[in-house]
């Protein structure tokens, strides 16, 4: 083995050129695939980092639904025939996630989409999530910077307005606001009907990593959040209907529903109205309980938000979870952070598995430049090795040879390779990559990347060199074979 | 070529009647359309009634909504008091001119909402509950005599000049002798059908002629429907001080 070896760094040391030329190829695809992968890594690390810290905690838990429900609501057609789902039996999933050993903080939310308000004139419409300030910053302690103002207090109620939406109003609508101003909120819910409140602006905010779907966020008590979502006491029982008024269900013949022009009038009794007072303020009966049916459902909530002591606790979570609800009879389901996040989120892992994708194609482009500089190598030795064949070399001699030149090389190259992506890596992790626009801040999971060389670019970096080693030098070396050692001493001589 | 010159001026003169004739026949029909809205019009009275409204929905099952309406068509107001279901109960839509306005009895709040938008969760849009303004909304595309039923009717397609409608393009139904409207189909501006309104029921209401039964059927959500029933007709006079803010206030409380 040690005469192989020696052989093999002599004839790399003795073909400068040839090793220079190939090394410098091997040192570049290397180089490479480390960095390119090492970014692809960290960006998506980061994107995971960034909602897992910042908005959506390691799992949702949620009432049991088959749409596409997000922390924003339902991302496909389902938003159009149902509302998003309460959790039920709250109380009991919260004391049950409260007794498993792995759960960190719990973060409970309820969310809505309003139009915003002021004096009459509609100003925008805008997210809405309704929190207890305490749980919420418990569970993401450092997402939000306060401009002005501050969250509401215990017991009352108050929305804290993004930045980006009162700096919106100020440049569309010359309204500028400021802790105290009172703004009205209208729920554009098609499940509850119209619901408004008049909430107080209690602080200016904004999130220090932010998106334009975040941007579009306010935070809000959830009391009024639950009014406007329609998550009151009251619900519609089932509708008892009259004989007349069952004949129009289901389907409709249209032929049949005008089959005689003289069922097209009907007699109507026309009444005549009574014109006292009483009677126009008595048309809604007693409203004694209205406001009752109409108040908010106080243990309601939509959304449990769970936030793990390590993210390896992950699937046990799920596990857990989905035994508890399927033990209970719980209607409700578990997600996680990317199911929740919503649409930006899954956009910026569906463009970086486009990447991911470029970045495969440079690497299978420059595994293939180096086997092909490899195999050359090796074949102009034909002569060389014809003549060792001739003086009593082994095939398996010759064969152990060329691997071992071939490993060594690209060892060494690869070496160089990962080193200089490590300091690649460094020079940009220092300096930083600005997201130059909304793209790629969507991409980055923020407006700057700072990529760190990760372990398994490392590792398949390793196994590109020790895979092109093998089997560049297995191809050549059968060919080399093959020949006869008179033949292969002839192409010497040509 | 003489007779080349003659099969010419034959095609000109036949190309400048029929087009002649074609105008004539799209006065005649907007005609129609004023008659249509002249007739569903309460000009020197007020309008109140009961409207029973069932929502067929395939996922939320079926619900029922009373809802106590007035009009006076002459200052172009409404109003809308929700009676049931008991959670919606005293909510309002007032219309005063050009402004609808949303009143939320929870919050003691009004808030604008437009003609255009959805009644609640039925497939009825607030415009519904307006006097009709075919003739003057609209302008006349087309039209063809068809049969629906046992009727003869125009076939009459409209396209909006009005930005406030809901739909904008609608094609009706009309019956060719008392010109009343049974059904509508209503587009969208790339041309989906979003929704189709039947009229199997008319009244004779002091000078008016209205529908009392209509069947909207969604289009764009198979088996949801909403029909809407009139009772407790009254043209009775209304006192001004119910199309106001502080009546709606005072009589949800």
């Amino acid at each position: 083995m040690r005469i192989l070896l020696t052989i093999a760094w002599r004839n790399i040391r003795e073909n400068k050129v040839k090793t220079t030329i190939i090394g410098l190829i091997m040192v570049i695809g290397i180089m490479v695939l480390v960095v390119g992968n090492s970014l692809m890594d960290t960006a998506t690390a980061g994107i995971e980092r960034y909602y897992t810290k910042n908005y959506t905690g390691h799992l949702m838990i949620t009432g049991s639904t088959r749409g596409k429900l997000t922390l924003f609501g339902f991302q496909d057609m389902t938003g159009m025939e149902q509302a998003v789902p309460r959790i039920p039996e709250y109380e009991e999933v919260l004391e049950f996630a409260r007794s498993l050993s792995y759960v960190e903080t719990l973060n409970p939310q309820v969310s809505t989409t309003v139009m915003v308000s002021q004096d009459d004139e509609i100003l925008m419409g805008t997210q809405l999530f309704g929190i207890i300030p305490e749980l919420y910053q418990e569970m993401f302690p450092d997402n939000l910077e306060l401009v002005s103002g501050d969250f509401w207090d215990a017991g009352s109620g108050g929305v804290l307005l993004n930045q980006r939406l009162s700096d919106h109003l100020e440049k569309r609508h010359q309204v500028s606001l400021k802790p105290g101003d009172k703004l009205v909120f209208t729920s554009v819910s098609t499940h509850s009907g119209m619901k408004i409140r008049e909430v107080e602006v209690t602080g200016i905010f904004r999130f220090k990593q932010s998106n334009p779907q975040l941007d579009m966020l306010s935070l809000m008590d959830v009391s009024n959040v639950r009014s406007l979502a329609g998550m009151v006491v009251g619900h519609t029982t089932a509708a008892e209907l009259s004989s007349e008024e069952q004949l129009f269900l289901g389907s409709i013949d249209e032929d049949s529903l005008f089959d005689t022009s003289d069922s097209l009038f009907s007699e109507l009794e026309v009444v005549d109205v009574e014109s006292d007072e009483d009677y126009w303020y008595s048309l809604l009966g007693e409203g004694g309980s209205l406001d009752t049916l109409n108040s908010e459902d106080g243990g309601a909530w939509q959304y449990l938000l769970v936030r793990l002591r390590d993210e390896k606790y992950l699937k046990q979570a799920q596990t857990d979870f989905a035994r508890f609800f399927r033990d209970n009879n719980i209607a409700a389901q578990t997600s996680n952070w990317l199911q929740g996040a919503g649409a930006l989120a899954e956009m910026s892992y569906g463009i970086k598995r486009i990447f991911n994708g470029v970045v495969l194609v440079i690497a299978v482009v420059a595994v293939i430049i180096i086997m092909n500089t490899l195999v050359i190598a090796v074949t102009e030795r034909m002569g060389e090795i014809g003549t060792m064949r001739a003086i009593g070399a082994q095939k398996g001699f010759v064969r152990k040879m060329v691997l071992l030149e071939t490993l060594l090389l690209s060892g060494l190259s690869g070496l160089v390779g990962i080193i200089l992506g490590a300091a690649v890596l460094l020079i940009l992790n220092t300096v930083g990559l600005e997201a130059s626009n909304v793209f790629f801040e969507i991409i980055f999971g923020g407006k700057v990347l700072r990529p760190e060389l990760s372990f398994s670019s490392v590792v398949l970096s390793l196994a590109v060199i020790v895979i092109v080693g093998v089997l560049s030098s297995t191809y050549p070396a059968s060919v080399v074979m093959r020949t006869s050692p008179l033949k292969a001493m002839e192409s010497r001589g040509g | 070529m003489e007779r080349l010159r003659f099969v010419f001026w034959a095609l000109l003169a036949l190309l400048v009647l029929s087009s002649g004739v074609l105008a004539q026949d799209l006065r005649e029909i907007e005609k129609i359309l004023e008659k249509i809205d002249a007739q569903s019009r309460f000009d020197d009275q007020d309008f109140s009634a009961l409207m029973t409204m069932i929502v067929e929905d395939p996922e939320k099952g079926i619900e029922k909504m009373v809802v106590r309406q007035f009009r006076r068509d002459d200052g172009r107001r409404f109003l809308l008091l929700i009676q049931e279901p008991s959670t919606q109960k005293g909510q309002g839509y007032l219309l005063e001119g050009e402004n609808l306005w949303f009143y939320d009895p929870s919050s003691r709040k009004f808030a604008h909402t437009s003609l255009k938008e959805t009644f609640q969760d039925s497939d009825a849009r607030n415009a519904d509950f307006n006097q009709w303004t075919y003739s003057s909304s609209y302008q006349v595309e087309g039209y063809q005599e068809d049969v629906l039923g046992k009727f003869q009717v125009y076939l009459i397609d409209l396209e909006a000049v009005d930005e406030t409608v809901p739909f904008p393009f609608v094609r009706l139904w009309v019956t060719q002798d008392s010109h009343l409207v049974l059904k509508s189909e209503e587009y969208s501006l790339t041309r989906r059908l979003m929704r189709s309104s039947l009229f199997p029921k008319y009244a004779q209401v002091g000078g008016a002629l209205i529908p009392t039964q209509l069947i909207l059927v969604d289009e764009l959500v198979e088996g949801k429907k909403t029909q809407i029933a009139l009772s407790e007709i009254s043209v009775s006079k209304i006192p001004d001080h119910v199309f106001t803010k502080s009546y709606v206030e005072r009589v949800s409380r």
